[in-house]
């Protein structure tokens, strides 16, 4: 049940001109970075990023940058999920339908986490072909490859939920941009303000950015990982809560 | 048809924040049942589906369907429940067979059974040759017959209709309504509508909802037994005045029409047999004696318009 959910959701996005327009400029965006990246490393091979090796400079910047570009992109392709079905009154069938939230909501993440693999088959496809040349760190790859996995679809869920929230599709890629751009960047920037140290390590620690670090630098800690698990599972909870307070109100 | 109750609604009550969108709504359906639900716009039809249907949550009160609370047993509830809601819940960028697809795997058909379903509610509702196109470009009683198919797919116990025919052309109307019909021989339909004439021909019984509350509830035939019985228009060529007819037994009012006719509203115990003896004994020649048939459409306006002029019995008692 949750699988055609899923499914679904995946072919919707395959059908959306939208998506096709992000993974082109994706592609280009990625394309070019990793040129540069590449040819600064030839002319400087040494001296490129503190003399780390071509994974650490090429690939795991890449990944770290991609993730970047998924605070942007990330809303883009979550903000229909459940907005759209709010309003072309679709979400009626699901909800007259013998299945849970829980399956709903999960079959909506599962189907656009699936998307988000694919469309991270560009920045892997571009990195390997540095094979041609080079070797690679496959441990380090990995990890900042898991690293990038994690963060997109923490943000995908925040999608999620804000598209859970309005039946406006613009107002819900805004409101989820904004929880993401909270959660990421202003939660680090506010405890760098703050003398308080106690406060200070408990607002960093929220900070999506400061968990994903490690991953791009090879580690896989598992305090990182039970963080993702925690925020993903808790925003995913936090639309089952939503939508089954939808039918309170409205 | 048995005589088991498919679904069981009581002391529904809805708020909408300071505005009471359902008070107390009471109501039953056996199998094989159609149900008319009538009211103006505004009274409170949609909300009441969308309450049985589970897209919303009552203030107070109790939904049951085959026997399973709607807010504590959802799944086994709306597995014997199909709805189709005002506005037809269809992805426009489908095919017509990959939203019924979509449809089957969410209402739980196993896998090896969709094809055979998928076709068989085409069949139902005459989309044979229109399951390979979009749903988007499809005219809108198709996209309704789509909507409809959707909500037999699964071969649900209760179909809940929301205003059907509502902007389709005559022909697509008469088609609709004898889906509806035949719905109505292997399962119990709730139908939503505003329009008098599609009660009269597909329902059994009907429901008249104004302003939050149940308003008249009676079969069809009962309807118009009962409120067809109180006026008579009688014509007589050689008339007695005025008094002498208001002497006869069981006549409450008299409103003479023309010089030979008069409009007679009765009590319960008129007998026609007995005025047209008097008529014959006291040769009053007797040449016209027609009972008023109220048309439903006659009791919907009295009933919604002007709460104080209806005089049925179950109004007062739901009133209160």
């Amino acid at each position: 049940m949750i699988f055609s959910i899923a499914l679904r959701e995946f072919r919707n996005m395959l059908n959306s001109l939208l998506a096709w327009i992000i993974m082109a400029g994706v592609s280009i965006i990625i394309f070019l970075i990793f040129v540069t990246l590449v040819k600064a490393y030839i002319e400087n091979p040494n001296n490129s990023l503190g003399g780390q090796g071509v994974t650490s400079t090429i690939t795991a910047t890449i990944f770290y940058f991609y993730s970047y570009l998924f605070i942007l992109i990330a809303p883009m392709l979550s903000m229909r999920s459940f907005s759209g079905e709010f309003k072309n009154k679709t979400s009626q069938l699901l909800f007259s339908a013998p299945i849970s939230m829980t399956e709903i909501v999960l079959g909506k993440c599962l189907g656009l986490y699936l998307f988000t693999l694919l469309t991270s088959l560009i920045p892997i496809v571009i990195t390997l072909s540095i094979l041609f040349g080079s070797q690679l760190d496959s441990g380090l790859y990995l990890s900042s490859l898991l690293g990038f996995v994690l963060v997109s679809f923490t943000f995908i869920t925040i999608g999620v939920f804000a598209s859970s929230l309005t039946e406006h599709i613009g107002l819900a890629a805004l409101s989820s941009l904004g929880i993401i751009l909270s959660l990421f960047w202003l939660v680090e920037l506010i405890a760098s303000l703050i003398k308080l140290e106690s406060l200070q390590s408990a607002l960093q620690y929220l900070s999506i950015s400061e968990h994903a670090a490690a991953f791009y630098n090879g580690q896989i800690n598992s305090t990182d990982l039970v963080y993702f698990i925690l925020i993903i599972t808790s925003f995913i909870v936090l639309t089952i809560r939503r939508l089954d307070s939808y039918r309170l109100q409205h | 048809m048995s005589g088991e109750t498919l679904i069981q609604v009581e002391h529904l009550y809805r708020d909408y924040g300071n505005l009471h969108a359902l008070r107390d709504i009471n109501l039953t359906l056996k199998r094989g049942e159609v149900l008319g639900f009538l009211g103006p716009n505004g009274a409170g039809k949609s909300t009441t589906m969308q309450i049985i249907s589970g897209n919303l949550a009552p203030t107070s009160g109790q939904v049951r369907i085959n026997g399973f609370d709607i807010l504590d047993e959802p799944r086994q509830a709306k597995a014997a429940l199909g709805f189709l809601p005002e506005q037809p819940p269809l992805y426009h960028e489908l095919k017509v067979n990959e939203y019924l697809e979509y449809c089957a795997h969410l209402n739980r058909i196993a896998k090896p059974y969709i094809n055979d379903t998928v076709q068989k509610a085409c069949e139902r509702c005459g989309l044979a040759d229109v399951r390979k196109r979009l749903i988007g470009n499809l005219s809108k009683g198709y996209q309704q017959r789509v909507g409809i198919a959707q909500a037999i797919i699964h071969n649900p116990e209760v179909v809940i209709l929301d205003e059907p025919t509502v902007g389709l052309d005559p022909i697509q109307i008469i088609e609709i309504r004898d889906l509806i019909r035949e719905l109505g021989n292997d399962h119990s339909v709730i139908l939503s509508t505003h329009i008098l004439p599609e009660v009269q021909s597909t329902c059994d019984r009907v429901i008249i909802i104004n302003q939050g509350r149940i308003a008249l509830e009676d079969s069809l035939a009962g309807l118009e037994t009962r409120l067809g019985n109180n006026q008579i228009t009688v014509s007589l060529e050689n008339p007695p005045d005025a008094a002498t007819l208001m002497a006869l037994s069981g006549i409450k009012e008299l409103e003479q029409l023309s010089k030979h006719q008069f409009q007679l509203h009765t009590s319960d115990d008129f007998n026609p047999a007995d005025f047209a003896r008097s008529a014959v004994n006291n040769n009053w020649q007797l040449c016209e004696l027609t009972p008023k048939s109220n048309s439903l459409e006659q009791i919907f306006i009295d009933i919604t318009c002007n709460d104080n002029h209806m005089n049925t019995p179950q109004t007062e008692g739901n009133a209160s």
